[in-house]
């Protein structure tokens, strides 16, 4: 068999011929039985291929996968800031523990908001107004529950912040930088929260979502704030 | 700007079942195949992607190179096991890959293909793509792709042991 030869066939296969080119194959291929037998045995490989790639739960997209593209198409790439008159509501030193009932108050006014709905003006809301915790959840009024993590200074100058995000039984940590219009979204990855890690198999990244890390990695200028330069910013409206 | 807007995320989660089959095709493991799919969807979404880009081509370029950068990720752990960092999750991970990997002789014989001939005959004979698209995906010239998939069908041929006519 020719390079040639095994080329055409190939090609054939893969219907990459031309018509005419078809043709003469197919008339030397009634012809020349060795030809013939070189077909049937590249077409037995294909087809043991296609039985491997498709056994069941080859083409399965774990739902933690198909969520890490879902979530922010819903919140939406900027949320914008709750007003400020709202913002003065809310107070300083606002416990965690109160943001809910706060927000319950505040969010009518808020879905007036050009961007976003009234679940981003209420991560907007906690995240302008909220501390970082370590395990301290706060519950918005829609359901949701936010939890900023940390907060830094961005290689660009902007204010971000690291969260937590659930919602129904999904959750998200993501980062958000803060804009001249708003907290900018810049990563958000599905955490796989409802996860029996003892016995499921977890992904690569599913504990310590890498991606994130890689991005505060290469965004942050410094160590992240401490609590009293994140109270003061907050307090100033991260100015 | 390092993110997708919402035609390209639309079109990445349309893309996302034949994008696991092709994973499963190079890894030849359900839990490889997850964790090549994982990694894929968060280069995409943390490097972004140009307006003009074919969404589904982009990210089959991107699994591509992921897969290859696995690879040498896989060949350094090899030749150097014990300076290699070993994650936490990793040996349990690697645990279940091991017991989930499907063997079978054109699972072997594929992994016997250099990898530019396997991502070639695995992007045309497995996911249907033309040799222009994959051309595309791998960035190299249609006639590439067309002796990678002979060579490769013909190595496979001869490595499952296919009665020869030669």
């Amino acid at each position: 068999m020719t390079t040639q030869d095994l080329e055409l066939l190939s090609q054939y296969l893969d219907g990459e011929l031309s018509a005419g080119d078809v043709s003469a194959l197919e008339r030397r291929l009634a012809q020349e039985p060795r030809l013939a037998a070189e077909l049937q045995r590249l077409r037995r490989v294909d087809e043991e291929l296609q039985a491997l790639a498709n056994q069941p739960g080859s083409d399965t997209v774990p739902p933690q996968i198909a969520a890490l593209l879902a979530p922010v198409a819903q919140t939406g790439r900027v949320i914008p800031f709750p007003s400020r008159r709202g913002r003065a509501a809310v107070g300083f030193a606002l416990a965690a523990s109160l943001v809910a009932s706060v927000g319950l108050v505040l969010a009518p006014q808020w879905q007036v908001a050009e961007h976003g709905g009234e679940h981003a003006d209420l991560v907007a809301q906690a995240l302008e107004s909220t501390p970082s915790s370590a395990d301290q959840w706060s519950s918005l009024a829609d359901g949701s529950n936010l939890r900023p993590v940390l907060s830094f200074a961005g290689t660009d100058g902007r204010w971000c912040r690291e969260y937590q995000l659930q919602q129904a039984d999904q959750q998200w940590r993501g980062v958000a930088c803060r804009t001249d219009g708003g907290w900018q979204t810049e990563i958000q990855v599905a955490e796989p929260a409802e996860l029996d890690s003892g016995n499921q198999y977890l992904p690569a990244g599913a504990h310590d979502v890498d991606a994130i890390s890689d991005f505060i990695n290469r965004n942050a200028t410094d160590i992240p704030l401490s609590a009293a330069e994140e109270a003061e910013l907050i307090d100033s409206a991260w100015r | 700007m390092p993110s997708l807007n919402s035609s390209q995320r639309e079109a990445l989660l349309a893309e996302l079942s034949g994008l696991k089959r092709f994973c499963f095709s190079l890894t030849g493991s359900q839990a490889d195949a997850d964790d090549l799919l994982q990694a894929t969807v968060e280069k995409v979404l943390e490097k972004g992607m140009p307006e003009d880009a074919h969404p589904a081509k982009w990210a089959y370029r991107v699994c591509k190179n992921a897969w290859i950068d696995e690879l040498r990720s896989r060949d350094v752990r090899q030749r150097y096991p014990e300076q290699a960092e070993e994650p936490e999750s990793s040996p349990s991970a690697e645990q279940v890959a091991s017991q989930e990997r499907q063997v079978s002789e054109v699972g072997e014989a594929l992994e016997q293909l250099p990898t530019d001939q396997r991502l070639a005959l695995t992007l045309v004979a497995v996911d249907g793509k033309s040799y222009a698209e994959a051309a595309e995906i791998l960035e190299v010239p249609v006639g590439t792709i067309m002796s990678r998939i002979a060579r490769a069908r013909k190595q496979l041929a001869s490595s499952m042991d296919l009665a020869d006519n030669d």
